[in-house]
């Protein structure tokens, strides 16, 4: 294990506040240069999300109720897509992001499929973007190329830009500073993002309310991401 | 001449004779296995070029027909040692004709299998990053990943199977070296290193075999279980799970002699060997394949009722899908090939001719290979989030590419009977004098 | 000086074994004999060698995977950095591989190989025996006759 240094970065969603917008998909996909998909391909199930809505239905038609559940890269302490990569292309790093070093990837798709929550993503071509959209392009984050395994990373770009800020300003790094996109963009403020070290942060107060729960907690992969649910 | 020495010189003959001329059938069996093997060079091509979209695979199954390929071929590589290293060790005498052709066929499923790891990466020209090799950046390999692992066990495999056909190779060298005339005579001297017939060299020889046996057992039975802990190493639902190591080594017995027998009855049908490649040593091979059929239904059952019994969520659905639609489908189809034709084909002693233990081979061939796409396949199809539970059809590219392995192993056996007697001749003429 | 017997058959080799005595004798064949009284047996030292080759494989590998590890410290999974765990498979891998080369080198090494330039002798295709036995300058005519009584077809008499 790494010696826990601060800031161990977390993340904390309310679901009895998700309404399924998708506001956060957009919003990630602006800000990480996810790639688009043409249509064909997506209906194959080769769109790539690094954070999805998925839907759960529960009674039946037409008594009906939808549960919506954003499911990004958890983040594990423990994180099964790790070890079994048999080149280093994704570790764990001090503050408990698991990154993924596209450069380094082979494209054994090994981790994607040790990964329970299915959230890596796969390049099974090289990225394009209909006209204009290879303007908008963040320069802050790498265009992976075609063959590499890409996901969540938590926006370190926007991690790193925030610790650059703080330093330059003389001061710590204070709660709320950094956000990333998806947590900006939730117009229901679902989402909370901070250091899990700090007990007086947002996401950990979030993290230990009674509502809290860890997707698949069973596994013992210690995610990153805690989601809030009545009932739980 | 005594009539042992012209008896011996008949012998040589015969083993000898496939290695001079071709006839017309097998240069268009030859050329028509070199045009697939063509055709699956321009897929992988095509695939390297336009990368992994031209395959089936999407999420969740990332892993599709190249695996199921990968397992399959190194499980049919463990022909070769079972018979020469088991039987071997156990001086079975009937092995003789028999254990070069299976060793041949280790080698050669062995260098088929070890290239989908390759074909199936998403950067291949970027492989040698697997190698610890030194590098500016310092950076090795990470070798608890189950693929190094697996990389590891496949060449040292590959190396020692390589021996161990060879070494059996090195008087027959020596004598061919000896009939044949020019450019050839010169290889197989090379290739003899000087053999000379002398009794050192014979002690050496017996003595290097036998060690190699043992050595090779030990590394076939590595082999098989690092493959399946490519699977249970990971905690995918049905995949980890501590049966795996021993129930792919069986299962690699299982498809090995399920090969051996289909390439025997073809060498001994178009070489014209009926004299040595015996019906006894289909009738031995036949129960061993009985036997091996039994003990896969036992692991597999295994495997099943444990899943079954504990009735983990998780587990279930993916148990779920392996009983139902397509792969239900898949699944009788595995448990009718690898154990019912068999069972009755080979388990009742008038059934028990050639031509039935063929089909049988054919049939384990095929049941072994729905087994490994039933290991693959419906656990990536169904992770533990339901949500994202996906589907997979195979494309054009990778049924071509799947093809090819099947005409690559045809033409490389093709290539080998007429480079080398299929049948070891000293350790024949032992046997016949003995 | 050498002396080179043929022999049609095993018996008749034993004799003249057993009557000009095994030592520094070698015996060509075209397939293994198995000599009764023993024409040579000859220690070897293959399966130390293969031994020798897996434990230094095996441990050299093991203590290279650990330096790697050490040298270039990366969290993956939780595990610790030096784990002995799962880099015990490649241990046992480089050790089998080692032991291949290992017996690759006895193998070598004990039949002699490589120094038998001008290609494959008449006896790896023949059905006769051949014994070889080194001749001291007077004893020729002697030993041909002791060949000759215990069977052998023709003695050939060749310098060293």
């Amino acid at each position: 294990m790494t010696e826990k240094k601060h800031p161990q970065w977390a993340m904390a969603i309310d679901l009895d506040r998700c309404t399924g917008c998708e506001g956060c998909v957009v919003a990630c996909h602006a800000e990480n240069n996810v790639p688009l998909t043409s249509p064909d391909e997506a209906e194959r199930g080769r769109m790539k999300h690094w954070i999805r809505i998925d839907r759960y239905y529960e009674g039946t038609f037409p008594d009906i109720r939808v549960k919506y559940r954003p499911v990004m890269c958890q983040q594990c302490d423990d994180a099964p897509c790790e070890p079994v990569c048999p080149v280093y292309a994704t570790y764990q790093n001090e503050e408990g992001l698991n990154v993924q070093v596209y450069n380094r990837c082979v494209g054994t798709r090994y981790c994607a499929n040790n990964c329970p929550y299915t959230v890596r993503y796969f390049n099974y071509e090289d990225p394009f973007w209909p006209e204009p959209l290879e303007l908008q392009h963040n320069p802050d984050v790498s265009i992976r190329p075609g063959g590499v395994m890409e996901k969540c990373t938590f926006c370190l770009q926007r991690i790193q830009r925030g610790k650059l800020e703080s330093k330059e300003e003389n001061r710590e790094l204070a709660d709320g500073d950094i956000q990333p996109a998806c947590v900006q963009g939730c117009p229901a403020e679902a989402m909370a993002f901070g250091d899990i070290a700090d007990p007086e942060s947002k996401v950990s107060r979030w993290a230990g309310s009674g509502r809290s729960t860890q997707l698949l907690d069973e596994l013992g992969t210690k995610p990153r991401v805690f989601y809030l649910e009545k009932g739980a | 001449m005594t009539p042992a020495a012209a008896a011996e010189e008949r012998i040589r003959q015969d083993l000898l004779r496939p290695l001079s001329g071709a006839g017309a059938g097998y240069c268009a069996a030859a050329a028509f296995c070199a045009l697939i093997v063509a055709a699956g060079a321009v897929a992988w091509g095509l695939q390297i070029d336009r990368g992994m979209v031209v395959t089936g695979l999407a999420r969740p199954v990332y892993w599709g027909f190249y695996i199921v390929n990968f397992v399959f071929w190194i499980g049919i590589s463990h022909a070769g040692t079972l018979i020469s290293a088991i039987l071997r060790l156990t001086d079975a005498g009937w092995r003789k004709p028999v254990t070069r052709a299976a060793e041949a066929i280790t080698l050669f499923a062995l260098m088929i299998g070890g290239m989908f790891p390759l074909i199936h990466l998403g950067r291949v020209w970027l492989f040698y990053w697997l190698l610890p090799y030194p590098n500016e950046r310092l950076l090795w390999p990470n070798f608890r990943s189950p693929l190094v692992w697996d990389m590891t066990a496949i060449l040292t495999y590959l190396a020692g199977s390589f021996l161990y056909l060879y070494l059996p190779l090195i008087p027959d060298f020596a004598l061919l070296a000896k009939r044949t005339t020019g450019l050839r005579s010169k290889i197989c001297g090379l290739l003899s290193l000087g053999w000379s017939g002398a009794d050192y060299q014979w002690h050496a020889l017996e003595r290097a075999n036998k060690l190699m046996a043992v050595i090779i057992l030990a590394i076939a039975v590595s082999v098989h279980s690092v493959v399946a802990f490519d699977f249970s190493m990971s905690l995918a639902p049905m995949w980890h799970s501590t049966i795996f190591a021993p129930y792919f080594v069986a299962g690699a017995i299982f498809s090995g002699i399920g090969a051996l027998v289909v390439v025997m009855a073809a060498i001994r049908k178009f070489l014209r060997l009926e004299n040595y490649l015996r019906p006894v040593h289909f009738d031995n091979l036949g129960k061993l394949l009985l036997l091996m059929s039994v003990v896969w239904l036992y692991f597999t059952a295994s495997e099943h009722l444990t899943v079954w019994y504990g009735n983990n969520p998780l587990e279930m659905n993916v148990f779920q899908a392996r009983e139902h639609g397509g792969f239900g489908l898949a699944s009788v189809l595995m448990v009718v090939c690898n154990f019912a034709i068999p069972f009755v084909l080979l388990g009742i002693r008038k059934l028990r001719t050639i031509p039935t233990i063929v089909f049988s081979g054919f049939s384990v061939l095929a049941g072994m290979w729905l087994e490994r796409f039933l290991i693959v396949l419906p656990t990536l199809a169904n992770p533990p989030l339901r949500a994202a539970a996906g589907t997979y059809l195979p494309s054009a590219v990778e049924l071509v590419i799947t093809a090819a392995t099947f005409a690559s192993m045809a033409l490389l056996y093709l290539l080998f009977v007429k480079a080398v007697p299929i049948i070891a001749v000293w350790e024949y003429e032992h046997e016949a004098d003995g | 000086m050498k002396l080179t017997a043929k022999f049609a058959a095993r018996p008749a080799l034993e004799a003249a074994l057993r009557s000009a005595g095994c030592e520094r004798t070698v015996v060509y064949s075209a397939k293994p004999v198995e000599i009764a009284s023993g024409a040579a047996v000859r220690p070897g030292r293959m399966s130390l060698l293969a031994v020798a080759g897996a434990v230094a494989a095996g441990t050299g590998m093991t203590l290279f995977m650990l330096w790697t590890q050490s040298d270039y410290p990366l969290v993956t999974g939780g595990m610790p950095i030096k784990s002995l765990w799962p880099i015990g498979v490649i241990s046992y891998e480089a050790a089998m591989l080692g032991a291949v080369f290992g017996t690759l080198l006895g193998f070598l090494l004990e039949g002699r190989f490589f120094r038998n330039k001008s290609g494959p002798g008449e006896a790896v295709d023949s059905a006769w025996l051949f014994l070889q036995l080194p001749c001291p300058g007077g004893e020729a005519d002697r030993l041909i006759e002791q060949l000759r009584a215990a069977g052998a077809v023709s003695v050939e008499q060749e310098p060293d």
